[in-house]
């Protein structure tokens, strides 16, 4: 029996990953009709749901403000109306975790993060960009060039609703190429600095850079 | 069959039964609520601190396996004890209820077989057909009587003592213990050791699956628990009424039971009055 869980052990870590595939297969229609949450207790299917800090305070369209600033030329706090109020660009793109969930075809739509940065006029000092989470704790950078590319979004909308809560809402970072602990959460503050900073999680061990099947010893698929 | 320091009870475990007893509950108790944080979203937002919860189920996992280590460590084996029951049974400083327990728990025989389907195959029909627990525990069917084959008193000393369900049980739970482990371990350190994504997810997948299974075993345990109070008794106090031990374990051999001849050692009868006995 001992030996026998082992071995079911052992072949389920060989063949796991193909299992998860197909459940996931399986369940995700169900999920996206799920109204208990239910289908969460479903190993390997949908959004897991990370946290660093003991609480998040709840923000909503009348006391939300992100504050751009640093090394910029036009500092600013927006209200969620004014951010609304930009050009909003959508994609539909996969979020994959660095510890190897994977959820396919999420629809995100936003702010670009470059057309914002356009809108501060970032100085020619400005080498990166250092985000900060309103939870208090989390932060991560980018380099201006990574914040600069097409599919980094400043995300007021993922599955076809407003952020909510859980997934980081009002507002959050969608960086489409890397790992999802560079796609901070309840994003408060964003400010223009001169190096890259290692951030929350990367000083626990993670890559800085953190694109996705190029870091943290994985070969997961591009997105 | 030897009594206890009390009129009508017998020594069923040992103190280090007990403790690795206690502290593997312990152990997995924590291992269980930190990993539904960090599984479950509406725990996952609720309470947070990802980084610690992780280092704590980090480290209560690597410990599971730590007090059977020590348990088995700190008793002796069976075979010094059929000795120390031969000759030397007062000398020992340690209890020798442990390894003795579980080298019990690994022993499976003909009568274990009987047991299982008897109590999972045959009895539940049986139940389903409105028969009554009283004729299915009065022993008048197969199973409950020694069957052929069942340990006696030349063949094997060893055995009696807990049911196959026990058996499998501790058996489940040792060998989870192990996956939980190696799965643990696989994802924890596969980035550094470069093992390929898909068996670190293979990992995942294995040790999420695992704790559902052990989490259903250990809430069956605790139902079990809930409903026989002298089980119960027998864990906490380490004693249970002779009766209860001749009705659930007749095959029990508490002659060579390490754990029968402890109590005229270390345990006095007015040390343990306080305790209840149930």
């Amino acid at each position: 029996m001992v030996l026998g869980l082992i071995a079911l052990g052992a072949a389920g870590v060989a063949v796991g990953a193909e299992v998860e595939r197909a459940v996931d297969t399986v369940t995700a229609p169900l999920r996206e009709r799920d109204p208990t949450g239910l289908t969460e207790l479903i190993p390997g299917s949908g959004f897991e749901i990370y946290s660093v800090a003991s609480s998040v305070p709840r923000r909503t369209a009348a006391d939300y403000q992100l504050k751009v600033h640093g090394l910029v030329n036009r500092p600013v706090t927006l209200t969620l109306a004014e951010l609304e109020a930009m050009p909003q660009t959508a994609m539909t793109r996969d979020f994959q975790c660095v510890t190897g969930w994977r959820v396919d075809d999420v629809h995100w739509s936003g702010v670009r993060l470059t057309d914002l940065l356009d809108r501060v006029q970032t100085r020619s000092t400005a080498k990166a960009v250092i985000f900060r989470s309103f939870d208090g704790l989390y932060d991560e950078s980018l380099t201006i060039e990574q914040a600069r590319r097409s599919d980094v979004l400043v995300a007021l909308r993922m599955l076809d609703a407003p952020v909510s809560y859980n997934h980081g809402g009002p507002v959050r970072l969608y960086v489409a190429p890397m790992y999802g602990y560079k796609s901070i959460k309840w994003l408060g503050e964003i400010e223009l600095v001169n190096e890259v900073a290692p951030g929350w999680w990367e000083r626990r061990g993670y890559d800085v850079d953190a694109w996705i099947g190029k870091s943290n010893g994985r070969d997961d698929e591009p997105v | 069959m030897a009594t206890g320091p009390r009129e009508g009870e017998i020594r069923r475990f040992g103190t280090n039964t007990r403790w690795v007893h206690r502290a593997t509950a312990f152990l997995f108790g924590v291992c269980i609520a930190t990993a539904a944080v960090l599984y479950l979203p509406a725990l996952s937002i609720l309470f947070g601190r990802r980084a610690l919860v992780m280092t704590v189920h980090l480290y209560s996992g690597l410990a599971l396996p730590i007090p059977a280590l020590l348990g088995w460590l700190l008793s002796q084996s069976p075979r010094e004890d059929g000795e120390a029951s031969r000759g030397r049974r007062r000398l020992g400083g340690s209890s020798g209820g442990f390894r003795r327990d579980a080298a019990e728990l690994n022993r499976f025989g003909p009568a274990d077989g009987h047991w299982l389907r008897d109590h999972l195959l045959t009895g539940p029909i049986r139940r389903f057909r409105r028969q009554t627990w009283a004729s299915d525990a009065g022993g008048t069917t197969a199973g409950a009587v020694p069957a052929p084959g069942a340990p006696d008193v030349g063949q094997a000393r060893i055995g009696g003592k807990f049911n196959a369900g026990q058996k499998l049980y501790a058996a489940g739970v040792a060998g989870s213990i192990a996956v939980f482990l190696g799965t643990g371990l696989l994802m924890w350190f596969g980035a550094d050791l470069s093992v390929p994504d898909r068996y670190r997810t293979g990992a995942t997948f294995v040790h999420d699956v695992f704790a559902y299974g052990i989490f259903f075993a250990i809430c069956g345990h605790l139902w079990m628990a809930s409903r026989d109070p002298f089980s119960r008794a027998g864990m906490r106090t380490g004693y249970v009424p002779t009766w209860w031990a001749t009705a659930e374990h007749p095959h029990w051999d508490t002659e060579t039971d390490q754990d029968t001849e402890m109590e005229t050692e270390t345990a006095s009868p007015d040390q343990r009055t306080g305790e209840p006995s149930q």
